[in-house]
């Protein structure tokens, strides 16, 4: 039996470093600080789990596994390469390698989720902040159609909410906390105030408040399901306080409006900086998701939905995005890592990767590699593998291996190289 | 046994006295060697070119989170400048915020062999080397922040030089750098409540500690550690007119300072054009550089680098977060900030310096009046402070300009003349020789960052090398574009005895090494309590999970620092 | 009591949807946490819903039977189901040019759906294949 300290949890955007894990013949028994998401990925971590690599969904031997890949991936014309998030640093390198020489689209689940966020950002830019800043100085926060009670567990012990700081030694007493969503939740029990709008009105809102910090005067009673002297209360909150942070999540990307949501947010946030301190944070998803963004950008210069058919990066959101690519059709392969797109996508688009040859990486079975020609079984990133993770405020960490995988069963990493040493020898010329 | 001979080129060696002597450079095995047989070795004809030693780039933002966030924020400026994969290459994009690869290939096309990123946040010290790890071809070293971060404050609140010195050895180490980098000091610190500092003796929030004296500190402590670097210091005021004095005035603080032994600096100054203003607001602003240069001239503990401005789009992009918000008020550009916790912080804003714009060609007569007026070329660098000044490419003007002054005219009648009524460029005659070129290029900036084996041709140093097309016995400053056109795409360019040029095309891309220091103070285990106390109480990763590993550079040079 | 209420439809994630995902998606945690639809006290009872009963939700795109649990927090005229294939049936891929669909606020028609069977995973899955 053997316990470890100070594991990185390989969930979410937390990226939460203190977690105990205790192991015995090679599985996780136990572990101390986690969520219960976390506990659920780490002890039922051989659960269910895809042993050995199958082709039309009978069992074949990995070189064969590879070769059916490669022969489906160098043979197609416009190959998309999709996922990412839930894996390391040292996979995406690959995948990024392997979709340039082939000349595909590399895509991650950004795409449906932040990807909005991105846009915004490269329209107006944002104030942004690590977590330590806000656990250290922050006395407003306010989430914005998100959920961390249920999406991020521990962003409010660890960060956010409760943690005493350098000059927040009050810890929750010494901050006032804001919810604004479209619901009741578990988040938003835990509120000072909670703003309840209406669907779909996240811009109107976001704009009604700028006007309002702007000292501008609204002659409307209610803008989005909200009185305007609530409006008129936050806006005067957020001036008036010492140092300020949204943290907002998918109720403004995935909502009308998508990335003008944000646009309006990063704004509304800039412009409070002519006030006070104040910044903006995306809650992101997917435990590696902004590594796939941060690794992508240096290499092509664009975070996600990068296109190489011309033997040089191009980037144009709705072009070269996955949900985009498979809902024309456009598509004739795939290789699949790090995601499961057949659940996650709307139907239209997931349907599409039924009808193409597509590889997929997994851990586990799920519909994308039900519907896959070739699957290959890889080993659990951060529990299995020692990687490199981003948290969702760019702060790089190493992950490390706590268990072994199962026998054969290699990382993506490994298994992306063998499909390029491959490509590579057969001298393709994918322009 | 790897042999090359570079034969009858004009060699540029400054370090070792050689000034534009017909000879051979030898390398072997990566080396430059004292002679070989050329019967044993491969021989490349230089003659009618110059050869120097591959350029040593002192300061150049390449690498890192502010690096990669100014890249996602600037598609716009990618489309302009794509660039294609091919057999030995991988594709990429260029231009103001190009892709790590493009970065390494672009580079080594102009020459150069050595690249320093200049400004690395500790707790993402790991991004910065990931990056370098993409960047191919070059040597590369990342400098650490230290002039806004809590242990810094702390240490130098309490006077307590030694658990500074044990603290920047530390650091250092944790974080794979190779220098003590100041930003803003205590400026960055102020913006994480929404202010700064005015001048060297305010007072940071908190701390109550000036940045004068976080300043001295850490140059007293540099100095004492016998560090390769003196500090490399972004002063406070950057960006505002009038701000020459605070410069002379930070420099002066660092006269008494006494310089470790082999060297008379103790500091050196960033991009100094941007702090090297007059006036008292954009409208009446006009150049300080002869101030600072006059003070250059007759202190030799200062050495600064130009920063340069070039007339195209760029990225500004800084540690010095209060700047950035000043940069985005003035323009209305988009504008990114980010602050990292307990240490450090960026900002980004997209800025085009514009010819008819008087401020903007006052700035550019700036950085060239910086390196004209400084005679000494041992202690003033070329640099853009990439991409703040504009893009690396632009170098081979930069080099044109000093070299020539019809180049320097040509520019002068297409930009607002204020450049010729509120500076002395007009009245700068100095027309820069190939030698000094080469010193302000590749010697000194390697002498300066205490690179034995870079930056000459010494046996023993690295077989770093640069060929260009141009004739220095048959040149002429009138003949500046041919200049540029040389300069722009070398005709060879040597990497540790491997050609990685050729006509100014990439042939093959060998991973460089990083170096970083690694060294640790007799005190650290007491340093480490302290640093361990703190991070549990403050920062948001444990104590354990922030050094970087030595696997994340895939060529690690740890240097040791000779015990003080 | 009525047979069709228009609402508008939420999706996010869960605790139950978090845990049942890093279980497998084959798993029986998965399905549950996710083959369901929050409704509101008010709106179930317009529609004479017994709690954990089938629903009907249906969209321009198309329609998928889910279990329907009673909210006491929902506001009428909202319905929550989390992120997962089953809502994926009815929400469409148009992106308007960002790469994201619209997953939240996206009108719908509710209904009760007696003797309609919620589908399983595999059922999803064949749907898709078109077998």
């Amino acid at each position: 039996m053997a316990t470890y300290s100070d594991v990185i949890c390989p969930f979410c955007g937390c990226l939460c470093d203190d977690i105990e894990i205790t192991v015995e013949n090679n599985k996780v028994v136990n572990t101390k600080n986690s969520c219960a998401i976390s506990r659920s990925k780490f002890i039922k971590n051989d659960w269910g789990r895809i042993i050995f690599p199958t082709i039309n969904g009978e069992p074949a031997p990995y070189e064969k596994a590879i070769e059916e890949a490669v022969k489906i991936l160098s043979s197609a014309r416009r190959p998309l390469v999709y996922g990412l998030s839930k894996t390391d640093n040292e996979a995406i390198r690959e995948a990024i390698h392997l979709t340039e020489l082939v000349g595909g689209v590399i895509d991650s689940t950004t795409t449906v989720c932040h990807g909005a966020s991105i846009i915004a950002m490269q329209n107006t830019g944002v104030a942004t902040t690590t977590l330590g800043e806000v656990k250290n100085r922050a006395d407003l926060i306010v989430f914005w159609g998100s959920n961390p009670a249920e999406a991020h567990p521990r962003h409010f012990q660890r960060y956010s909410v409760t943690p005493k700081g350098k000059y927040t030694p009050n810890g929750r007493s010494g901050r006032y906390i804001v919810v604004v969503d479209v619901r009741e939740t578990r988040s938003s029990k835990l509120a000072d105030q909670f703003i309840r709008i209406t669907p779909n009105s996240d811009f109107d809102v976001l704009q009604a408040l700028r006007a309002l910090v702007r000292g501008q005067k609204l002659s409307v009673g209610e803008v989005g399901g909200v009185q305007i002297n609530i409006l008129e209360e936050l806006a005067d909150r957020m001036k008036g306080t010492k140092v300020g942070c949204v943290f907002y999540g998918l109720g403004l990307n995935q909502s009308e409006g998508r990335h003008m949501n944000v646009d309006a947010m990063y704004s509304l946030v800039s412009e409070l900086n002519h006030h006070t301190k104040f910044a903006c944070n995306p809650m992101r998803g997917c435990f590696n998701v902004t590594g796939a963004n941060m690794v992508t950008t240096w290499q092509t210069g664009y975070p996600f939905a990068v296109d190489f058919s011309r033997g040089y990066p191009r980037y144009n959101p709705g072009e070269y995005t996955a949900v985009d690519l498979l809902a024309r059709e456009e598509v004739d392969a795939a290789l699949i890592m790090g995601s499961d797109p057949a659940s996650t996508f709307p139907l239209e688009a997931a349907r599409h990767l039924s009808k193409i040859p597509v590889v997929t990486l997994e851990r586990k079975e799920t519909p994308t590699s039900m519907i896959s020609k070739v699957v290959i079984p890889v080993a659990t990133s951060g529990i299995e593998t020692d990687g490199t993770a981003y948290r969702m405020d760019y702060v790089p960490l190493k992950l490390r291996k706590v268990v072994d995988p199962p026998q054969g069963v290699f990382s993506d990493a490994v298994v992306l190289r063998d499909i390029i040493e491959r490509i590579k020898a057969l001298e393709v010329d994918s322009i | 046994m790897r042999s090359l001979i570079i034969k009858g080129g004009y060699v540029y060696d400054p370090l070792n006295g050689v000034n534009g002597e017909k000879t051979n450079i030898y390398v072997c095995d990566g080396k430059v060697v004292e002679e070989i047989e050329e019967r044993d070795a491969k021989v490349i004809d230089a003659s009618g070119m110059v050869v120097m030693p591959g350029g040593v780039d002192i300061h150049s933002h390449i690498a890192g989170s502010k690096i990669n966030s100014g890249r996602i924020l600037r598609p716009e400026d990618h489309r302009k400048d794509v660039v294609k994969k091919t057999k030995v290459t991988r594709s990429g994009v260029g231009y103001s915020c190009p892709s790590t690869f493009v970065t390494g290939y672009r580079y080594a096309q102009m020459g150069y062999t050595s690249v320093f990123e200049p400004a690395m946040p500790p707790v993402s010290a790991r991004h910065v080397h990931e990056e370098m790890a993409d960047i191919p071809i070059l040597d590369k070293a990342a400098y650490t922040l230290f002039g806004n971060n809590l242990f810094t404050l702390k240490y130098v609140k309490a006077g307590d030089i030694e658990m500074l010195k044990a603290f920047i050895l530390w650091l250092l180490r944790a974080t794979k750098g190779y220098a003590v980098k100041i930003v803003n000091p205590g400026g960055v610190e102020n913006w994480k409540w929404g202010k700064n500092v005015d001048g060297l003796d305010d007072l940071v929030y908190n701390y109550e500690v000036t940045p004068r004296q976080i300043i001295k500190s850490l140059a007293m402590a540099n100095e004492e550690l016998g560090l390769p670097h003196t500090i490399h210091l972004h002063c406070n005021n950057l960006g505002v007119p009038g701000n020459y004095e605070t410069t002379i005035e930070t420099m002066e603080t660092l006269k008494g300072i006494k310089p470790k032994p082999g060297r008379k600096t103790t500091v050196h100054v960033v991009h100094c054009q941007f702090n090297a203003l007059d006036g008292d607001t954009w409208a009446n602003v006009r150049s300080g550089a002869s101030k600072i240069a006059k003070y250059v001239n007759g202190h030799e503990h200062v050495s600064i680098d130009i920063g340069q401005v070039i007339f195209t789009d760029t990225t500004t992009m800084t540690g010095d977060g209060p700047w950035q918000f000043r940069l985005w008020n003035l323009t209305g550009n988009k504008w990114v900030n980010k602050d990292v916790e307990m240490e450090a912080g960026a900002g980004i804003v997209p800025y085009t310096y514009r010819k008819e714009n008087p401020a903007n060609s006052i700035q550019w007569a700036i950085g060239l009046e910086l390196a004209l007026q400084i005679f000494d070329p041992w202690r003033v660098y070329l640099t853009t402070d990439h991409p703040n000044g504009g893009p690396f490419t632009f170098y081979p003007k930069v080099i044109s300009w000093l070299m020539s002054r019809a180049s320097r005219n040509e520019t002068m009648l297409e930009i607002n003349k204020s450049c010729i009524r509120r500076t002395s460029l007009a009245n700068d005659y100095r027309e820069y020789t190939f030698n000094e070129i080469a010193i302000v290029t590749r010697a000194a900036t390697a002498k300066a960052v205490d690179l034995k084996n870079k930056g000459h041709f010494a046996p023993g140093a690295d077989g770093d090398i640069s060929v260009y097309d141009i004739d220095p016995s048959k040149w002429a400053p009138s003949k500046y574009r041919d200049l540029e056109k040389a300069f722009t795409l070398a005709k060879y360019t040597i990497k540790g005895g491997d050609i990685v040029v050729k006509d100014g095309e990439i042939l093959s891309t060998p991973q460089g090494s990083t170096y970083w220091i690694d060294s640790a103070a007799p005190t650290e285990d007491e340093l480490v309590k302290d640093l361990e106390a703190d991070f549990r109480d403050y920062y948001t990763i444990n104590f354990r999970n922030y050094p970087v590993e030595e696997t994340y550079l895939p060529r690690s040079y740890p240097i040791k620092l000779e015990a003080a | 009591m009525v047979d069709k209420i228009d609402v508008i439809i939420l999706t996010g994630r869960t605790l139950q949807q978090g845990i049942g995902l890093e279980v497998g998606k084959v798993s029986e945690e998965y399905s549950k946490s996710v083959n369901y639809a929050e409704i509101s006290r008010g709106d179930s009872r317009a529609l004479g819903l017994t709690n954990g009963s089938p629903v009907e939700v249906t969209t321009a795109r198309g329609k998928v039977v889910l279990y329907g649990r009673i909210s006491e927090t929902l506001s009428p005229g909202l319905i929550f189901v989390p992120y997962g294939p089953w809502i994926n049936q009815v929400l469409g891929p148009d992106t308007c040019c960002t790469g994201t669909p619209q997953l939240k606020g996206v009108p719908a028609e509710l209904e009760l759906a007696e003797g309609k069977r919620v589908p399983t995973l595999l059922d999803l899955v064949k749907a898709m294949r078109g077998t």
